[in-house]
């Protein structure tokens, strides 16, 4: 059972706990978070706290006090659980309110008493739920943990100290071998029994002889419940390990009661505990009775190198073991967690069960992300954590479309995908027009599903799962999301019934990843050098998402990066907001990576730059951050200016730069090669990666938009990181109005508000809810047409429609909302009337554009209009105009084809942003047209984005990647495909059908030839995919089975060296190795 | 029946560190020997089964047999468990002390890795119940005071510990704690940790000494004084002596032994 927050206020009330007195115990509270916060950020920061010389006395005297409580259930914590569940939540709630102490308390010096501790703090971890914090103590505190030497020791302490250095291997967890390790060491120790036993039972006293004799008992036994327990977190056996573990414990206790030893006594007392609590933590307890596709899974996830697992997290251990995560009757659950509480493994457990669920059917897993960065990071980490089980994984493009390749993916029956990794608007695709063919989908996990309230895409998230439980009855769901109260009724809309639904809130219970420091810093004058300012940081205390902290500190020296008073003050009003974030970040930086997040790509580019100008020189330079830079070198351009600052480690991530760029910089950031990350406010909707602090420029999107304080706390729990820091240090600059600051820092988070209410309340708060049917047509409505359009391309038939209306509506989580409370029946009223509305608009339509529209993603407003503009063009278009060589090359139509883009209200606004003069957009055109045909970024950048004050061209670079990767291949492919269908292609064949549907890939990917998409969509670098995709033609043949993502892979996974090396492009930056390295990390082939 | 207190032949010091020397007659000593004394020597009921934990061992895979040769002799009990014994009884009948548990009852613990205390329990002092913590030294010797007195495991220097090492009192009182979970004494318990965590110095340190040879006030003097020097704010310590009659002291483990298997002592 986790601790919760009714048994950590029962213990206020605990007879030794209250026998320290009220101010007593706020005192220490206060010093546990000052002490916490000093020594974790107490280099970077300097705290104003005051501390008195008897701090240490009163920390001991509160500790003891909840030890003592720990110790009064601690045969509860011992046994199976059902007897005492209250002394229990006692044992487990005062455990964790000693340890919070304890491991801020100095190590004793002196071995024998040293062990004692680490021991005794180590089973309090464990009593409290604690393990994560005690494994980053243990990062802390090395030397603490060394094993004594056994030379020349008696032969109790010899076991003594051998066992330390088991028990230290299972706290740990450092991997397979340092846990196999146990079972050599007991070995070992039986081995010299015969050598040393003897001697220890020769003492001049036999009351003494039999004192050591029971002691060695204890001693034996406890040393066998070790390597019992080393066995089953190694390998899951015995099955059932408590009663071998109990006796031993048992035996080991009573030996050491009737030795008289009371403080052994108590410590195997702990350990008991901890070894039953270490095997209900464990992966192999929480999924015992499952199913062996899971079992396979745990023992990967055991073995692996990189991070290997062994037990959960406690809001893990609760989904699974308490809450029913794993309960095939549940079909809907939505999982409430901290941000960082570790909700993939949940995820991946899920997502197990129903495919093993679901076996028989070959039932398909969609997992869907709101970023196509966190698409990429989660189909990286699914790919390496389930292929080695036999689990194949896809991600679809981000590209509107479901291109020929991803056809051929989807609909593969020899061996079928099993996790499908895509964004809303691709699976909306994927599901309306029914790609995956028979096959029934399992499961639907839904990643940061909190962005079901967003203003621009929740209604059209809300509305796929709509279309899910629609179109696929069997589908289950799963909601991932951060600081979501009331998630029950997100459960209950998915449910098929009731029952079914099950949300688990565990966003609000003590537990947490870290512990988190946040304040507002600002800069402050400093006399001591000339235009001198250093930063101040000033805690606060007004939300308890956050350690209470209280004073305003110094942070870090004079000038802390190299600008005069006057760009960080003027006239005694804060300004150069960008340049303090740098600064702070720069300054906490030697902790570990920070990110520093402004609002727009200038002042992001500003920062980097200036953070970099102030950091020495990385000696050396990381091998991941020299690879890094060469891809870059190789994929934009030498003279790019990330390259410099990553000199410096110091990234960037933001809208203008690759998808692939950002899965580097997100790489380097997760292993830690990075100091500073500078990044655009987007990024609070796609990290999922922990660093060490976060710095604000601003809380607000660019245009001024204010975050949610939800998209706030997810971003700010990214500060860090689970394995090593204990606190993570968040801020926000104060700028000029930091009242406004700490108002937005203290605002709640609240329930899951639906989209499709929030508009309805819009137009309800202006009094204009009856003229909901005429203003449908607006854009915020656009996705809500669809949902009935889709409706309309199934039954077509109005009276059809008009009947399954209701029905049609009771899928959505807004008017399920409405309908079911009272008060708000007249905006359900109103949105079912503009449904209806609008059905009897569709049937006085052509009756192709519904389905069109399905088949685009189009509005039908929008298929009417492409229509219609195709219709008017000058040249009608031709097949054979469609064919790449055509559309990419001389002469070609694609100018009028982006004119046509540009009439439809999908794509206009992104596509305005690049287009140029005139009707022919021969601008955009052209840059499509060199990027397909292999121009580098720089070329491109400095061929069409070019302007004055630019020397090094980075505005330029930046300029043509949004282009590039915002607006071409997202409003660029969607608008080429959907014209290309609008269009109709009778009388062509097979091939030809092909090559056309291959061209928003081409356009996606920036690559001419469909071998070359095949290498892009394996996560082969452009630059060298044409040569890549030239050599798997020459390998598996010019034959169309070639055209294979699944084959692709293995020809990418089974290239040598010299492979690579050949296909490497003449002059590249980046070696043969270099690109195999860089694929390895771009396609989740490699664990980083 | 309580022991008797015994005849006041000294006293030293002043709060919060006293000394008392007490002589006890032949007839005293017999009287606490067949009743209380015993009772705490040979309580079956607390015994460890040692035949159970022999037992258990085959299942460790480590070799027993070297553990069986030790333990299956339950031998001689030693004098100066005899002494503790007294000791505890002493204490508990004319000093408000309660002791949970007895030494006796369990294998001795010299040479065990937790530095102690000889007897921990509480104590009844005008403001209720409070820890106490007693060091117990047994010695014929005839010097004074006796050399048990000095070194780390003297009965100057244990006190002393238990006085001024915080870590040691607090293992006494979380282990007192668990024995105390269901216990009679529970609620005691409580009320002393309660003082206890309020004051960590609010304890009864007790130093006995058991000797049978003549007293004298030396064997405590010094002691007293070192004790009563920056003794913390609420700590009370007392040394006592307890004079046995001449020689009485030498085998009397023996004796106890041989009186309870029927044999002749």
């Amino acid at each position: 059972m986790s601790v919760s927050k009714k048994a950590l206020d029962a213990l206020q009330s605990h007879w030794a706990v209250s026998a320290i007195g009220k101010t007593d115990l706020e005192r220490a509270e206060r010093l546990v978070s000052e002490r916490l916060a000093h020594r974790a950020v107490g280099r970077q920061i300097a705290f104003s706290f005051s501390w008195r010389t008897d701090d240490n006395t009163l920390l001991e005297r509160v500790a003891l006090a909840f030890e003592v409580a720990a110790v009064e259930g601690l045969e509860e914590l011992s046994r199976p659980f059902g007897d005492d569940g209250e002394l229990r939540d006692q044992a487990t709630a005062a455990s964790f309110r000693a340890f919070d102490i304890r491991r801020l308390l100095p190590v004793p010096a002196e071995n024998h008493d040293r062990l004692l501790f680490v021991l005794q703090l180590s089973t309090i971890a464990y009593c409290g739920d604690r393990w994560s914090d005690l494994r980053r103590w243990y990062k802390e505190n090395k030397t603490a943990l060394k094993p004594p030497s056994v030379a020349g020791t008696q032969w109790d302490r010899r076991l003594l100290y051998r066992l330390f250095d088991c028990w230290v291997r299972l706290f740990r967890k450092d991997g397979w071998d340092d846990l196999d390790r146990i079972r050599e060491i007991i070995a070992g120790l039986r081995e010299d029994q015969g050598h040393f036993e003897s001697d220890r039972l020769q003492n001049d006293s036999s009351t003494e002889d039999r004192a050591i004799a029971l002691r060695l008992a204890a001693l034996y036994h406890w040393a066998k419940g070790t390597e019992i327990l080393a066995r089953y977190m190694l390998q899951g056996e015995p099955t059932n390990p408590f009663s071998s573990l109990e006796k031993h414990f048992e035996g080991a206790t009573r030996a050491a009661t009737a030795s008289g030893d009371a403080q052994h006594e108590l410590v195997l007392r702990w350990m008991h505990a901890a070894a039953r609590i270490m095997v209900t933590n464990s992966l192999w307890w929480a999924t015992r009775a499952v199913n062996s596709r899971t079992s396979c899974f745990v023992r990967s996830l055991t073995r692996r190198e990189h991070r290997p697992m062994f037990e959960l997290l406690p809001p893990q251990r609760a989904a699974l073991l308490e809450q029913g995560l794993l309960d095939q009757a549940k079909t809907a659950i939505v999982i409430d967690l901290p941000t960082s509480g570790g909700k993939t493994l949940l995820a991946q457990f899920r997502i197990l069960q129903a495919l093993n669920q679901f076996n028989a059917e070959k039932g398909w897993v969609a997992y869907v992300a709101p970023t196509r960065a966190l698409c990429a990071q989660i189909s990286r980490g699914l790919k390496s954590d389930f292929e080695s089980i036999g689990l194949r994984v896809e991600q679809l493009t981000a590209a509107v479309e479901v291109d020929a390749f991803e056809e051929e993916l989807l609909s593969e029956t020899h061996q079928p995908f099993h996790v499908l990794i895509a964004t809303p608007e691709k699976l909306s695709l994927v599901i309306r027009n029914k790609k995956v063919g028979q096959r029934p989908l399992a499961l639907v996990v839904m990643d940061e599903a909190h962005n079901l309230e967003a203003e621009n895409r929740g209604l059209r998230m809300e509305l796929l799962l709509a279309t899910i439980k629609l179109d696929c009855p069997l589908a289950n769901f799963l909601l991932l999301m951060p600081y979501v109260e009331e998630a029950q009724s997100v459960a209950r809309w998915l449910a098929h019934d009731v029952s079914a639904g099950q949300a688990i809130s565990l966003g609000t219970v003590p537990w947490k990843p870290n512990e988190r420091i946040i304040g507002l810093y600002g800069a402050t004058p400093d006399d001591s050098q000339r235009a001198g300012w250093h930063l101040h940081y000033k805690t606060l205390t007004a939300t308890p998402k956050a350690m209470a902290l209280a004073g305003i500190h110094r942070v870090g020296g004079v000038r802390p990066v190299d600008v005069p008073k006057s760009q960080v003050i003027m006239k005694g009003r804060q300004t150069g907001l960008g340049l303090q974030t740098a600064a702070i970040a720069t300054v906490l930086s030697t902790r570990g990576t920070s990110i520093a997040i402004a609002n727009n790509i200038p002042t992001v580019w500003k920062m980097a730059t200036k953070a970099a100008q102030s950091l020495p020189a990385l000696d050396p330079v990381p091998p991941s951050v020299q690879l890094v830079q060469d891809f870059l070198r190789s994929e934009i351009g030498p003279s790019f200016q990330l390259v410099a600052t990553l000199e410096k480690g110091v990234g960037v991530h933001h809208a203008g730069l690759s998808d692939d760029a950002r899965a580097l910089m997100e790489w380097l950031a997760e292993t830690g090669a990075l100091r500073v990350l500078c990044a655009t406010t987007t990024i609070a909707q796609g990290i999922n990666f922990p660093v060490a602090s976060v710095f604000l420029q601003s809380h607000k999107y660019p245009y001024g938009k204010e975050m949610s304080a939800r998209e706030f706390w997810n971003l700010a729990g990214r500060a860090g990181r689970i394995g090593h820091d204990s606190v993570g240090v968040v801020g926000i600059v104060e700028g000029s109005d930091p009242e406004s600051v700490i108002e937005f820092v203290s605002r709640k988070t609240g329930a899951l508000v639906s989209r499709l209410v929030s508009q309805v309340n819009e137009l309800a708060e202006c009094g204009e809810l009856a003229t909901l049917s005429d203003v449908l047509w607006q854009e915020q409505w656009e996705e809500f047409r669809c949902y009935v359009a889709h409706l309309w391309a199934q039954k077509k038939n109005l009276d059809a429609v008009l009947s399954d209306a209701e029905q049609l509506l009771r899928q959505t989580f807004g008017y399920t909302s409405l309908r079911n409370d009272p008060s708000q029946r007249e905006k359900a009223d109103a949105l079912l009337g503009a449904t209806y509305a609008y059905a009897r608009k569709l049937a006085n339509m052509p009756r192709a554009v519904t389905g069109l529209a399905d088949s685009t993603g189009f509005s039908p407003e929008g298929v009417t209009r492409a229509l219609s503009e195709l219709r008017k063009l000058e040249n009608k278009l031709k097949p054979s105009d469609w064919a790449p060589d055509s559309l990419f090359g001389g002469g070609s139509r694609i100018a009028d084809l982006y004119g046509v883009m540009l009439s439809i209200p999908q794509l206009k606004r992104q596509l305005r942003e690049i287009r140029g003069e005139g009707r022919g957009q021969s601008r955009i055109a052209e840059i499509t047209r060199d990027w397909v045909n292999g121009r580098a970024i720089d070329v491109i950048a400095r061929e069409y984005f070019i302007q004055e004050n630019d020397d090094d061209g980075t505005r330029a670079i930046t300029n043509a990647c949004r282009a590039i990767y915002r607006t071409i291949a997202n409003s660029g492919t969607w608008g080429i495909a959907a014209l290309s269908r609008v269009s109709g292609h009778d009388g062509l064949s097979e091939a030809e059908h092909r090559r056309i549907n291959a061209l928003p890939a081409m356009i996606y990917h920036g690559v001419r030839t469909e071998d070359a998409v095949l290498m892009r969509m394996n996560a082969a670098p452009r630059s060298v995919a044409e040569n890549l995709g030239k050599l798997y033609r020459d390998t598996v043949g010019e034959n169309d089975d070639r055209y294979s993502v699944g084959q692709a892979r293995e020809f990418l996974k089974n290239l040598s060296e010299g492979d690579w090396h050949r296909a490497r492009p003449k002059g590249s930056a980046l070696s043969g190795v270099g690109y195999e390295r860089v694929w390895r990390v771009l396609s989740g082939e490699a664990a980083s | 029946m309580t022991v008797a207190r015994g005849r006041s032949v000294y006293s030293a010091g002043n709060p919060p560190s006293t000394g008392l020397g007490l002589s006890w007659s032949g007839q005293d000593l017999d009287a606490a020997m067949n009743s209380r004394v015993a009772a705490v020597l040979f309580d079956d009921e607390g015994k460890a089964d040692i035949e159970e934990i022999l037992r258990g061992i085959v299942d460790t895979e480590f070799a027993r047999d070297g553990l069986r040769r030790v333990l299956a002799n339950p031998g001689d009990i030693e004098d100066w468990r005899v002494g503790e014994a007294i000791a505890e009884t002493w204490l508990t009948d004319h000093r408000n002390c309660h002791f949970p548990w007895s030494d006796g009852r369990d294998e001795r613990k010299r040479g065990s890795s937790l530095p102690g205390a000889d007897l921990v329990g509480l104590h009844i002092d005008a403001k209720g119940e409070c820890l106490a913590f007693g060091e117990v030294k047994t010695s014929s010797e005839a010097k004074y005071p006796p050399r048990a007195i000095y070194g780390p495991t003297g009965l100057n220097q244990q006190p002393e510990g238990l006085r001024d090492c915080t870590s040691v009192r607090d293992d006494l009182f979380k282990y007192l704690g668990h024995r105390a979970m269901g216990a009679t004494w529970m609620d005691r318990f409580r009320r002393a940790g309660k003082r206890y965590l309020a004051n960590k110095s609010d304890v009864r340190l007790f130093g006995f000494l058991v000797r049978d040879v003549s007293p004298h006030r030396d064997d405590v003097n010094v002691g007293v004084a070192r004790l009563g020097q920056d003794c913390p704010n609420g700590t009370r310590i007392e040394l006592l002596a307890l004079y046995l009659p001449l020689g009485r002291l030498q085998g009397i483990g023996k004796f106890f032994v041989s009186a309870r298997t029927g044999g002749v002592p």
